[in-house]
């Protein structure tokens, strides 16, 4: 979606009406509208919301120009009306939406006002779209819109410790992972659907029993995720307003480098943590080598045997089985004596035949001698990296155990402080802390249950799948069941892997962009969005800064965040942003006056002249392809637009 | 979500059945904003149907 106009009348302060036209240019894609404070910028940025979505006005007083109204004759009916022209894949489409009022009274279908939508088809026809909000949400899902379309003071929500939930909304909405999980709770649906059909086909009453058993099992876990997914949500809840506690106790002066030593030590225990799991993977890596480490004794003590015999020149024997018959054979002594066959030297050629073994018995012999040296060889080496790798477990393990005791006498001294603002917080956090572990250990009791009901599942799955459906109908219905069933089981692991890829490329994108836009590269080495999809920030010693980032800086990272999700969505739409360098240091402004007309096809700035000036007007300049001045007249209470040169 | 960005996804899946039911029922979720049961639960259930039909 490319914006290319909107067009305003009798709509707030705009009486009359009055046009804008956007830049759509490549390299001039910037287009800055300018205004004093209630110039009516916001304004403005509202009717683009009100026209394609019809949100955004709700409490922000009358939508028709007060003017107009008290200028109608004798109430005669004023018609309020915003246009947006957009394209979209290249097709062009006008947006409008209009309501009209008559006195005091609004006459409108809809409170929000009508909205129709066109477009020129490729054959240069005009086509009503006959379901328009389907069809704008379909172009920009309204709950999408608000990361392309918002007002800048506003965007550092998103890295808001507390705010967890809006970020992973925002990912889901954006790649729109609700769809997936939509389909498979349609696609479940049906396959229960289909399977009570075929209960009720099945003349096999133990195939219809085991159909309403499997039934009620998936209606079980479909209850048991719904319950875990609230009880997630309350964990997350829990989790974010002790984050805040924390942030607030960082901020107190007693407490405050405590809780920075909490936050380091806390961060060194996960590192830890995660240290230990990767080798914890690894020994389990290892074990089924281990099973040859078991048998080394043994191993050992056959070499011995077999060495044993080597030396007393048993292993090879000297004389092969076939040598010694055609020896017999021929009736003739390698020295050219005969064989009577009843003579001396037969008889010990019989009975050395008797010791003798066959060719293939004492290669055999041979080779299980080599193979078993080498096991030893093997077992030795393994035995030699497990005793390494136990090692590393247990000076971690120790390494662990030194942090968590520092780590409790910090808390001991956190307690001790008799600060009462100190007080109370540790006391809330303490209490949330409780919350949080036992909301996470009820959402592990309810993974438990999902788990054990899922494996009765599959069980009555398997036991259906053997009972014999009686006639074509039941099989044919069986059939939809085993289809229905495998679509939703593929579709819920696409979105679970789709979801965390997403967010890995997210946080990649993010943190470059981030990178680009910062000055204090030296100070934080990392940018994290976790698989909680906490937005963070780390410091060079791997800890967490987010509560202690400036509102300018957590801006920063919210642009970041939705430039790179934008990217990695390749969503088509344009950065529209009301105030966006309103708490932004001079620096700030800079990079992103330079960057962000690079990071998105189509910037709209709505801006003060005290937001924009100086060094960073002169960065963006170069970029910018149209540009707008709101002329406010107090004596008439209306908004002029002017175009600039 | 565009296809596109799991078409990898889909082109994994053995069963090309199983493959044309998801690529159907995500379309028809696309085309439908919200989680809207009675209409789409008919029309998810005759696709799985006349998928079936094709084995």
């Amino acid at each position: 979606m490319k914006l290319q106009s909107v067009l305003l009348e009798n709509f707030k302060q705009y009486a009359g009406k009055h046009r804008i036209t956007f830049s759509g240019a490549a390299r001039k894609n910037v287009t800055v509208i300018n205004g004093k404070n209630g110039a009516g910028k916001t304004n403005l940025f509202l009717a683009i919301n009100w026209c394609l979505y019809g949100e955004g006005l709700e409490g922000k007083g009358e939508i028709i120009s007060r003017r107009v109204t008290n200028e109608a004759m004798d109430g005669n009916p004023v018609d309020c009306r915003v246009e947006v022209a957009f394209t979209h894949k290249g097709e062009p489409h006008l947006a409008s939406r209009r309501i009209r009022s008559k006195g005091s009274m609004v006459h409108s279908a809809a409170p929000s006002g009508e909205l129709t939508l066109t477009r020129i088809t490729a054959s240069g026809d005009t086509e009503i779209i006959p379901n328009p909000v389907g069809a704008m949400n379909a172009i920009l899902p309204s709950n999408v819109r608000t990361y392309f379309l918002f007002d800048g003071e506003k965007i550092d929500d998103f890295a808001r410790p507390e705010n967890r939930r809006e970020v992973r909304d925002a990912v889901w909405n954006v790649l729109n992972i609700e769809l997936l999980e939509r389909a498979e709770r349609h696609l479940d649906r049906a396959a229960r659907a289909f399977s009570k059909e075929m209960a009720r086909l099945s003349q096999d009453s133990e195939v219809s029993h085991l159909v309403d058993e499997e039934n009620r099992l998936r209606e079980r876990i479909t209850d048991l995720k719904e319950e875990k997914g609230k009880t997630q949500a309350e964990e997350e809840a829990a989790r974010d307003r002790l984050q805040a506690i924390e942030g607030k106790l960082a901020q107190l002066g007693d407490s405050a480098d405590l809780m920075l030593e909490r936050k380091r030590l806390r961060a060194q225990m996960d590192d830890l943590r995660g240290q230990q799991a990767q080798l914890d993977a690894q020994l389990r890596g290892a074990i089924p080598d281990a099973a040859s480490l078991a048998a080394h004794s043994g191993i050992n003590a056959a070499v011995g045997v077999l060495d044993e015999k080597r030396k007393r020149g048993e292993i090879p024997s000297g004389i092969r089985e076939t040598f010694i018959k055609d020896l017999l054979k021929s009736a003739k002594c390698i020295c050219g004596r005969p064989l009577s066959g009843s003579d001396d030297a037969s008889r010990e050629l019989r009975e050395r035949l008797k010791a003798s073994v066959t060719a293939e018995l004492e290669d055999t012999v041979t080779d299980i001698h080599a193979e078993l040296r080498s096991l030893l060889s093997r077992a030795e080496g393994q035995r030699e990296s497990l005793r390494v790798l136990l090692q590393r477990r247990s000076d971690l393990v120790d390494a662990e155990d030194t942090a968590a005791a520092r780590l409790d006498d910090l808390e001991r001294r956190l307690d001790s402080i008799e600060e009462l603002d100190v007080q109370v917080l540790r006391s809330k956090q303490k209490e949330f802390q409780a919350e949080v572990m036992r909301l996470t250990n009820e959402i592990g009791h309810l993974q438990g249950q999902i788990d054990e009901i899922s494996s009765r599942v599959d069980e009555v799955r398997n036991a259906i799948q053997k009972g014999e459906a009686k006639d074509e109908q039941t099989r044919a219905v069986q059939v939809q069941v085993e289809l229905a069933r495998a679509a939703a089981e593929r579709v819920a692991e696409i979105q679970a892997d789709f979801a965390d890829q997403m967010r890995v490329r997210i946080r990649s994108k993010a943190k470059e962009i981030f990178d680009s836009l910062v000055w204090k590269g030296g100070q934080w080495t990392d940018m994290d969005l976790n698989e909680e999809y906490e937005l963070n920030i780390l410091d060079r010693w791997g800890a967490p800064v987010l509560p202690e980032l400036s509102a300018g800086e957590r801006q920063v990272l919210s642009l970041s965040f939705i430039l790179g999700m934008a990217e990695v969505a390749k969503r088509e739409a344009p950065l529209v942003m009301d105030t966006p360098f309103g708490r932004l240091s001079t620096h700030h402004r800079e990079t992103i006056a330079r960057q962000v007309p690079k990071l998105s096809e189509q910037v709209i700035l709505f801006v003060t002249d005290e937001e924009l000036h100086g060094e960073a007007r002169a960065l963006l300049t170069p970029r910018i392809g149209a540009e707008y001045e709101l002329d406010f007249d107090d004596k008439s209470g209306t908004t002029r637009i002017v175009k600039e040169d | 979500m565009a296809l596109d960005l799991i078409e990898g996804y889909l082109e994994d899946i053995g069963d090309p059945r199983v493959r044309r039911i998801i690529e159907r029922v995500l379309r028809l979720e696309e085309e439908h904003s919200s989680y809207k049961t009675p209409p789409l639960h008919d029309k998810v259930l005759a696709i799985v149907r006349e998928e079936a039909s094709k084995s």
